[in-house]
Order: structure tokens, then C-alpha cells, then sequence
């Protein structure tokens, strides 16, 4: 029997050492991407490095276990920075064989997939040499597989994923690289779990295991047995991983990542970083004991049953021997609350038996049975204070009775001991009696708006009594006495209440309105406001502007970026930025279906803040002059910042409008007055330069502010009012009249038309449809000779064959123009 | 889209070709363009003949996934190319023309040189001066004939290396580092700062090259150089705010500088003044 065992042994270690033939006369050149620190990641561990060492990993792979005839490596260590044409350059002057950059992915905090993107044109064709896409097809399993996601993109063209309109290969490796070439990548660094597993050694090597065995059965070879068992310890109640667990396999050991061992280099938070991840190579077949001890748990005891063809994975959840205890109130120890409007809330350490819990509660002085729910995986618990007295001091006793999910009775005074009772004082309010005031509006008395339909901002300091609302707000045309048709919504918030009027009828230009607020209105205490509160304010009569959608989000919010992908985003809660389709809090005067819903949680110990969340595409571009770029924005009047940034054709590319302070909470129409508003300051000029388009929406902390807060936005667009007549920037004044074909042409919905006065008088220029009548005057009036252009915007009208004529003196000149939408 | 334009040495011919260093194309002087090759890698590191027939070269041919490098002459008088060397899984050098106007390549590690007259090759090294990059060093063949080999960075990887026209200098890369000028016989290291696939004027006075920012995916930003051969009097040649030029060379006259612009595809050419 021992002699079979040996046999086995022997012939296990043969084939675990053997090594793989059939890759000789071929070599690689394997490319981490980017250099030193470059892309930074979340909690400080940048693209960069990890990339490094995968490669590093991947080249010992292939070296020391198949006959390759070389493994090149475009950048070996973490100082040099390699530019993009120093990589392709390398291997091409090596007329290397292979191309393989490593890369990861940055995008919002839930966000982990695995891409892989080989050379691809524009036709859809695969780039020539082929092979890129053979082989991106073997690794985008075993990379997918090996990360342990299950949301993959897959193995794609690279034209195809980043939309190349002609030529191609869309990346630099795959278009200038003269041998087949593919691009990984392997996660996102921006995901908190996935970058603190990318801050291990040996998770590297797992990331390179997959690439080594694709090349394998890329070249026709037999994948050896793995004998690789890995996995993820974690703590059975939050799910986090255990940092310094112990995990014994097949007689050695491997010790969880600890601050001390890899965490201080990211991070001065002894308890911020942790990845629970564990990794074992040549672990022989069949069936193999697993043992795991961590302070504070339960030692774990199990087998495992090794997998011949993959990675096998095993994660083991932990169960904690400390009792448990509790760990947050609400109201803090010795703070107060409002009875029947703040609750009670008592948080434990971790999942709590609740009926153990429920019944150990003592009031005193009593209060009955308060109503009770829990919450965060029966780790909360929330009791109603409707019962309760004004004005009282309260003791609340936990008695030790109560217990966790796994029977540890509750360690009440918190020395790690169970079976103590928690005690708590806290004390109830006099009751509120003032009453809500209105601390924000829009329209402000006397203001003169211009939009058609305005949405109408009331926002109080603090929540109100929807029943007392009915009857209490008008809206009226002041000469008519005439009630404006209105849609009201309501908006309680924790510190504020907004109340939204959404206009349902075209106000009328150069006319009075009143929005008038009655006495009445209460507070959830019952306090009424006691004196009307008039707003008097004027429609515009500048005139009627046309408004043109860049993206109202019913669509979906598929063409943002989250904010982590900007790399102007600094000064963020990551765990906390993102975006969302919202499908509730909309703007009802457009009949929206779907909003941008933004959180942020901005991180106090950064010293600049900034959200840049991006919107890529470039059209449509929109004129300067007589234009309003504008966008509903659902404030949380938390005095934090917006502003626009548009792209625009001056230097820095890009401009922003000024800082506006969000003092308000429910809906408002935030507007950019593109011609005659100041120009904030950021890497533009603080000039505005055609062609504009929208680049993006920006925030920033306004320090001593709420760093946490969640905002909505609806309806991004741009109103013109009047048609947009501009001299050219060709000064001088033209030997003879001209009037150019428009570009673009055919267009949607804007184009620019070009005309030429040599003789200064009265020019008129017009629009005709097919059937010859006109739908638009573009220039009527006096102009001094020269050269001119004019932007016509067409959004209001069907697509079709227009003609436009340009009348000055004696000179007539007509052409053709196709508008498509 | 068109990259990598290298002028003949007579100036009457604009050698390019396109991404991934597919084929070479010519352009003549009424703009007409004839592609003579579509050989994979034919148009990466490329030189003209110096009697302007034709173009040496290091195509790649492929049996299934595995490549094989050898030299090959393509003439523009419509002959038949010609391979001058072994096609081997470990040529991992550039072939060139010398100072003397000799083709030389590497076989198994030995250099020869091409006769286009007799067509034949010999081991030994070209008329001339040459240099080329061998196991990431610089390799100089002098006019005695002997192999000289310069590290002139130690323990770091030459790229892109480029001989001046007198033969008497090297301009080249390291990896992941500067861009340099070195004396042919080792001495006089001139650390130009960053720069990228530098070349020499035809009077071999200066050198062009490009200064690239990327983002690890695209180029986010070039423009081209030139600066004296001594290190001196470095000079912004362009300042485009919507092109990337790539791959600047001079004009046969050393006036103007031939770049590929990748936004779109085109070559252009500018005066090697300073940009205005």
C-alpha cells in the first residue's frame, strides 16, 4: 500500500513539474499597461502595479514550465514609464510574435467585468495578422472564471466597443502593433473588493494562471492538472474578509493579508483594508482536509474536493465567538428626541435573535408596548415613540436575556464577556411650536422668468403635515384673476420639504403672476404658519425660445460615465458616488419617465473635491449667442455645489459656468445664460468658443456643508431664443454677395449657413419648405458689409427638403438644404 | 490610415505605409500612389536604397501562429522582391543600409552585408559605418570592419536606434526612459529628455522626433521636435491643438519634416522652422 502511495506521489509531482511542449519557435511580448502609479485605484493600489506583477507572473509561467523561446516584457519594473509607442516599437522591432497587454478597468464602485478587446477596423473586420480574437475567445472564459464575476463584456472588437467610424484598430497596442495583438481586462480597480484582492501576491499569480492557460490551449497543448485551491475567509454575519485567518491545506499554511504584513503600505487605517484571500499551489488531487483559525471565531474544519481542470475555489464564512453588544443609539446616550416624530434606533454588533431581543426591553418610566421593526439583517432595531411623554427622562434596560442568532448572550457593558444587561438614558423634547418656515423659492418676488412652463420651488425648513396642504397654495394670473393649471408634488426630506408647482399651460410673456401660500400650512408637530406669503413675479417677454433635448434620461443613463471614470473625480466616498436610473423623483412638466438620480459622500480628509460626471458624446453642439443651456435639477439643500461644463473650440477645450450653491430641495430649472453669464474658472480660457457641446455636470464640497447627499437630474437641454446671427471671424468686406451652401447639410436639428454683404443695407434671409411657404425668418434688418454667419435650428420642424433665400438690394440667391432627423 | 513617411534620398519619392506596418506604399511627385507590398511588418523600420530602387525591409511571414523575420529588398521598378536572408523564428533585428550605401541584416547573430549589384551577401560587415539594435544594445559596425557594442545606459534597453548620415552618431530610445544622442565610438552621451523615434536631417545636424502624452489606450496629445546633434536649440515644430502628429522625418533638402497625422489618417509635411 505505502508503496502505491509513493508511485502516486512520484507521479503526481512528475505531473505537476512537466513541462508543456509545442510552444517552441514562438515568443510574446506580454504589456502591463501603463507605468509607475498610473491609475490609480481605489484605496491607493494603482492599475499599474498590478498589472506589472501579472505579467511578471505570467512570464516566470511560461518560462519555467513550457519550451517558449522567449517571453519579452515591455516594462519590468515600477519606476520606468513607458510610453505607447515605446511598447508597440519594442515588439515590433523584435518582430515578436504575440502582443498581450494586461490591463484593468475603472468605473463605479459595483462595477467589475472582465473585457477582453482584440484588433479590429472599422468594417468589423479582424486586424491583419489575425489570431487576436482566437485567442481574446479562450481567455475571456478563463479570465472571467478566475476573477470569480460573473458579469463579463466579453471578447469584442475593439471598433466595435468603442464605436470607430472609419479606420481602425480603435487602441494603440491593436492598431500599431505588427503582430496579433489583445487587451485585457481583468476586473476593475475601482471595485473596493476586487482592488484590495489585487493588493495580494499571489491573487496575481491567479490572474495570470488564466492567461497562461489560454496561450496553452491557444497553441493546441493540454492544460497540466491545476492543483490550485484558493478562496476568500470572511466573517458569517457581515461578510467581510478576515484579515490574518490562518488556513491550513495538505499540511502547510497561508496567513491572510494583514495591515502589518501588506495593508500599511495603502493605507494609514489599520482597519480599513482586507481581502481574506488564500492561495495554494501544487495541492494534489482527490479529496483534501481544509482547517482555518482566526482570533475571535470559531476554528473551521472541512475537506475539499479538488477540481482536475480549474482553479478550486473554497471561501470559508467564519462564525465569531464574541458576544455580541450594541453598537450604535439613536439618539446618541443622553441626547434627546421628539416623541412620534424621531424613533428610537438601537443597532447591535451583529444579526440578533429578535423575539430574545424584543423581549428584554424595559422602559422606565414604562410606556406600554411600543411598535417595533428591525432592519440591516435584524441588526437593527427601531422602536415608535409615538407612546412616549414630552419633556421625560427615559432609562432604557437591555436585559441579558437577549441573544444572538448563534445563542452568545448580549454583552451589555462591552468587555467582551456576555450576559450582561445594556443600559441607556436618553430624554424626550418640549414640544416644537414653531411654525415651518420657507427658506428657498423659485421664481424670487419680482423675479422675471422665461420659461414657458415654469416649475414652481418651495422649499420649507423642515417636514409638513400633507393634510394641512389641500387648498393653501394658488398660482393665478394676476390680470385675470385666472388660476394657472398646475400638477403639485410634495417632497418631505429629513431636514427639509419642498412643495413643486409643474406649470401645465404656456404662461403668457409680459404678464403678472402670483404664487400665494395661505395660513395653515402645519408641521408634523401641528404648528400652523400663520401669515400669507405672497410671490409676485413676470413672464418674460424677450420671446418664445425653442428647446432642443440633449438627453432627458428616459433613454437610460447607458451614455454617463460614473463619476470614479473621470479622472478629474477627486475627493470622493467611492462606496458611496454613483448613478442610478431613477423612475420616481421626475420632472412632471415634462411628463418624464426617468431621471439621473447622483449620491456623492465626499471624503472631509481630502483637500479638493470634485465630481465630474461625464457625458461623452459630442452632439449635439449648440450656439452661444441667444442660447440658455439648461438642465432640472432636484436639489438636497445641502449648500454643496453644480455647475455646467460644456467642450467648446478654445484652447483647454473645455469651459464651466460658474459655481451655484444648491440651497434648495425638490425640483428647480438650473439655467446657463451661454452669452451674457460670467464663465467660471477651470482648464479652458473663461472664453466661450464655437462649436459648444455638453461635457458635463460638476460638483464640489462647500466645506463646513453635508458631505453626503443624493441629488436628480432631468431634463438636460438648450432653449434658443431668436434666431443666432454672428459676424464671421473673416473680417474684411467681400467683393460680392455669397451665400453658402449650409454645413452640415444634410443636418439635425442645427446647421450654419455663411453669407456675404459687399454693400451694407437691409438683408433678409428665410426659410421655405417644399411646398413654398416660409417657416422662418433667419435675418431681418440692417447690416454693415461683410462676411456673417448664422446658425438655423430646425428642431421644431419635420425633416424634410428646405429652401433658404438670402434678399439684400437688388441681389436674390436661393439654395437647397435637407433636414433629417 | 497612412504612417511611418520616410523620403527618398533623392526627394522625389515618399515611402509610407499604413496601421499595423502593413505594405509599403509610394508616393511619387504628381502624387500618384502605388502600394508595392502588402507584406505584414514590411513597413515597420524600413530603408531606402541609396541609389533610390528600392526599399530594404523585415516582413513577416506566418505558418499558422508562428512567425518568421527575414530581409527582403522591394524594388520599384517592378522586379520581383527579393529575400536576402534566412526567414528564422529568432530574427529579432532590424536590416539596414550603411553610410556606404551597403544593405547589411543579422543571421544567427553574424552580420552580412548585401552587394545590390552582384546580389549576394557575405558575412562581414557593410562600407561604412551601420548601427542597429542587437539584444536590446547598440551594435556599430565601423569602416574597419569591426562590431563595436555600446551600452550606453547600463542595464537599460535601446530602442529605435538611427545613425546619422556622417555615420558618426546614434540617436535612440530607452525603454521606458529619454531620448539620447551617443558618438558612434561610445562617448559623448547627450540625454535629450523625453522624446520618440527620433531621425536625422539629411546634412546630419539635427534631429526631428515626437513628444507624445497617452492615457495607456490613445494618444492624448503630440507634437514634433527638432534639436541640434549637439543637444542644443530644441525647437517646437508644430502646435496642433486637433492633429497628432507621429513619426516625423526630413525632406531629402533637410527643410521640411514629413509626419503622419493619426486624427485622420493623412501624411503631411511642414517647414522644419519653429512652429509660429
Amino acid at each position: 500500500m505505502k508503496k502505491i502511495l509513493l508511485l502516486a506521489a512520484l507521479f503526481l509531482t512528475v505531473q505537476l513539474q512537466a513541462q508543456i511542449t509545442g510552444l517552441s519557435g514562438w515568443n510574446i511580448v506580454i504589456d502591463p499597461g501603463h507605468s509607475a502609479d498610473e491609475n490609480m485605484g481605489i484605496y491607493n493600489y494603482p492599475e499599474a502595479q498590478k498589472s506589472l506583477y501579472v505579467g511578471r507572473h505570467l512570464r516566470a509561467f511560461l518560462q519555467d514550465s513550457t519550451d517558449i523561446d522567449t517571453v519579452y516584457m515591455t516594462r519590468t519594473d515600477s519606476i520606468q514609464i513607458v510610453s505607447l509607442s515605446q511598447r508597440t516599437d519594442y515588439a515590433n522591432s523584435l518582430g515578436a510574435a504575440w502582443f498581450h497587454s494586461l490591463h484593468s478597468d475603472a468605473g463605479g464602485a459595483s462595477a467589475n467585468t472582465t473585457l477582453l478587446l482584440w484588433g479590429q477596423y472599422a468594417s468589423g473586420a479582424e486586424k491583419i495578422p489575425n489570431g487576436g480574437k482566437a485567442m481574446s475567445d479562450i481567455m475571456i472564459g478563463n479570465l472571467t472564471k478566475g476573477m470569480r464575476t460573473t458579469t463579463v463584456r466579453g471578447s469584442i472588437g475593439d471598433c466595435s466597443f468603442y464605436g470607430c467610424t472609419s479606420g481602425g484598430p480603435y487602441l494603440w497596442v491593436n492598431r500599431m502593433s505588427n503582430m496579433p495583438s489583445e487587451l485585457s481586462e481583468a476586473g476593475f480597480h475601482t471595485n473596493p473588493k476586487q482592488n484590495q484582492l489585487n493588493m495580494n501576491y499571489e491573487w496575481k499569480r491567479l490572474e495570470a494562471k488564466t492567461f497562461w492557460w489560454s496561450i496553452i490551449k491557444f497553441k493546441g497543448q493540454q492544460r497540466p492538472y491545476p492543483g490550485i485551491m484558493a478562496g476568500i475567509v470572511t466573517d458569517s454575519e457581515s461578510g467581510l474578509p478576515i484579515n490574518g485567518a490562518v488556513v491550513t491545506v495538505n499540511g502547510r499554511t497561508y496567513t491572510t493579508d494583514t495591515y502589518q504584513s501588506l495593508f500599511h503600505k495603502y493605507s494609514t487605517d489599520s482597519t480599513l483594508l482586507r481581502n481574506g484571500f488564500y492561495y495554494f499551489e501544487r495541492v494534489p488531487g482527490g479529496i483534501q482536509s481544509i482547517s482555518v483559525s482566526a482570533p475571535g471565531y470559531d476554528t473551521y474544519n472541512s475537506t475539499v474536493a479538488m477540481s482536475d481542470t480549474f482553479f478550486t475555489f473554497k471561501d470559508v464564512a467564519m462564525v465569531n465567538s464574541m458576544p455580541p453588544y450594541v453598537a450604535t443609539v439613536l439618539p446618541a446616550v443622553g441626547d434627546s428626541l421628539y416623541p412620534g416624530i424621531n424613533n428610537l434606533q438601537i443597532t447591535f454588533s451583529r444579526p440578533m435573535d429578535t423575539a430574545s431581543v424584543n423581549n428584554a426591553l424595559v422602559f422606565a418610566p414604562t410606556v406600554g408596548n411600543p411598535q417595533k421593526s428591525w432592519s440591516a439583517n435584524e441588526r437593527t432595531l427601531v422602536i415608535n415613540t409615538s407612546g412616549f411623554q414630552f419633556a421625560t427622562n427615559y432609562t432604557l434596560t437591555i436585559l441579558a436575556t437577549a441573544k444572538d442568532k448563534s445563542n452568545h448572550p448580549l454583552d451589555g457593558n462591552g468587555d467582551g464577556v456576555g450576559g450582561d444587561p445594556y443600559v441607556m438614558n436618553f430624554s424626550t423634547r418640549v414640544p416644537d411650536q414653531v411654525p415651518p418656515a420657507l427658506v428657498a423659492r423659485y421664481p424670487q418676488a419680482n423675479e422675471q422668468v422665461i420659461e414657458k412652463r415654469p416649475v414652481i420651488n418651495l422649499t420649507f425648513n423642515e417636514p409638513l403635515k400633507t393634510s394641512t396642504l389641500g387648498g393653501k397654495i394658488f398660482f393665478t394670473n394676476t390680470s385675470t384673476g385666472a388660476n394657472v393649471q398646475t400638477l403639485t408634488k410634495y417632497y418631505p426630506g429629513t431636514d427639509f420639504a419642498s412643495v413643486n408647482l409643474f406649470t401645465r399651460e404656456d404662461l403668457v410673456p409680459g404678464t403678472q403672476y402670483l404664487i400665494k401660500i395661505e395660513p395653515g400650512i402645519e408641521d408634523m408637530s401641528g404648528n400652523a404658519i400663520q401669515e400669507a406669503i405672497e410671490i409676485p413675479f413676470t413672464m418674460g417677454s424677450i420671446g418664445q425660445g425653442t428647446t432642443y433635448t440633449i438627453d432627458n434620461f428616459d433613454g437610460g443613463i447607458g451614455n454617463w460615465w460614473v463619476p470614479q471614470q473621470s479622472g478629474s473625480t477627486v475627493g470622493i466616498l467611492t462606496d458611496t458616488t454613483n448613478i442610478y436610473l431613477d423612475g420616481v423623483i421626475l420632472n412632471h412638466g415634462t411628463g418624464s419617465a426617468k431621471s439621473m438620480k447622483l449620491t456623492y459622500g465626499w471624503d472631509l480628509l481630502a483637500t479638493q473635491w470634485l465630481i465630474r460626471e461625464y457625458y461623452p458624446a459630442t452632439t449635439p453642439t449648440f450656439p452661444i449667442q441667444n442660447t440658455y443651456l439648461e438642465t432640472m435639477l432636484f436639489g438636497d439643500g445641502s449648500g454643496n455645489k453644480f455647475r455646467f461644463c460644456v467642450n467648446d473650440g478654445g484652447p483647454g477645450g473645455h469651459e464651466v459656468s460658474e459655481w451655484k450653491t444648491i440651497d434648495w430641495y425638490g425640483w428647480k430649472l438650473v439655467r446657463w445664460d451661454l452669452a451674457n453669464d460670467p464663465v467660471g474658472s477651470w482648464i479652458g480660457n473663461g472664453v466661450l468658443e464655437s462649436p459648444l457641446s455638453i461635457d458635463s455636470y460638476q460638483l464640489t464640497l462647500t466645506p463646513g456643508k453635508k458631505n453626503i447627499g443624493t441629488l436628480y437630474f432631468d431634463d438636460l437641454q438648450y432653449t434658443v431664443y431668436g434666431p443666432v446671427d454672428v459676424q464671421d471671424e473673416l473680417s474684411g468686406v467681400p467683393g460680392a454677395y455669397g451665400l453658402s451652401q449650409n454645413f452640415p447639410n444634410p443636418f439635425n436639428p442645427s446647421t450654419v449657413i455663411k453669407y456675404a454683404i459687399p454693400v451694407s443695407g437691409n438683408v433678409e434671409i428665410s426659410v421655405y419648405n417644399a411646398l413654398g411657404q416660409k417657416v422662418k425668418t433667419l435675418v431681418d434688418g440692417f447690416k454693415e458689409a461683410g462676411n456673417y454667419q448664422i446658425t438655423f435650428e430646425a428642431g421644431d420642424l419635420p425633416s424634410g427638403l428646405y429652401l433658404y433665400e438670402l434678399r439684400s438690394g437688388v441681389h436674390y440667391e436661393v439654395k437647397k438644404m435637407l433636414l433629417m432627423k | 490610415m497612412f504612417i511611418n513617411p520616410k523620403v527618398s534620398p533623392d526627394g522625389k519619392l515618399l515611402a509610407f505605409t499604413q496601421e499595423g506596418y502593413r505594405g509599403l506604399f509610394i508616393m511619387n511627385d504628381k502624387n500618384e500612389i502605388t502600394k508595392i507590398t502588402d507584406d505584414p511588418a514590411a513597413g515597420f523600420g524600413f530603408s531606402w536604397l541609396h541609389d533610390n530602387s528600392g526599399i530594404v525591409a523585415r516582413p513577416a511571414k506566418y505558418d499558422g501562429m508562428k512567425r518568421s523575420n527575414g530581409a527582403a529588398i522591394y524594388y520599384l521598378n517592378g522586379n520581383a522582391p527579393v529575400e536576402i536572408s534566412e526567414f528564422s523564428t529568432k530574427t529579432t533585428t532590424l536590416p539596414g543600409v550603411s553610410t556606404g550605401g551597403e544593405v547589411f541584416f543579422l543571421q544567427n547573430g553574424v552580420v552580412h552585408a548585401y552587394s545590390n549589384t552582384s546580389r549576394s551577401s557575405e558575412e562581414r560587415s557593410p562600407a561604412g559605418v551601420a548601427a542597429f539594435i542587437e539584444n536590446d544594445k547598440i551594435s556599430v559596425t565601423t569602416t574597419a570592419g569591426e562590431k563595436r557594442v555600446i551600452e550606453p545606459v547600463k542595464g537599460e534597453r535601446c530602442i529605435n536606434a538611427a545613425l546619422s548620415p556622417d555615420g558618426n552618431k546614434v540617436v535612440f530610445e530607452v525603454m521606458g526612459g529619454d531620448l539620447y544622442i551617443i558618438n558612434s565610438d561610445g562617448t559623448g552621451l547627450i540625454d535629450l529628455g523625453t522624446g520618440y523615434r527620433g531621425a536625422w536631417s539629411p546634412d546630419s545636424k539635427k534631429v526631428t522626433y515626437m513628444l507624445t502624452t497617452d492615457d495607456g489606450h490613445q494618444l492624448t496629445s503630440s507634437q514634433i521636435y527638432t534639436v541640434n546633434a549637439d543637444g542644443t536649440n530644441k525647437t517646437k515644430i508644430t502646435n496642433f491643438s486637433h492633429f497628432l502628429p507621429i513619426d516625423p522625418s526630413f525632406s531629402a533638402d533637410g527643410k521640411f519634416i514629413y509626419f503622419a497625422n493619426i486624427t485622420d489618417g493623412s501624411i503631411m509635411k511642414i517647414s522644419a522652422e519653429a512652429a509660429k
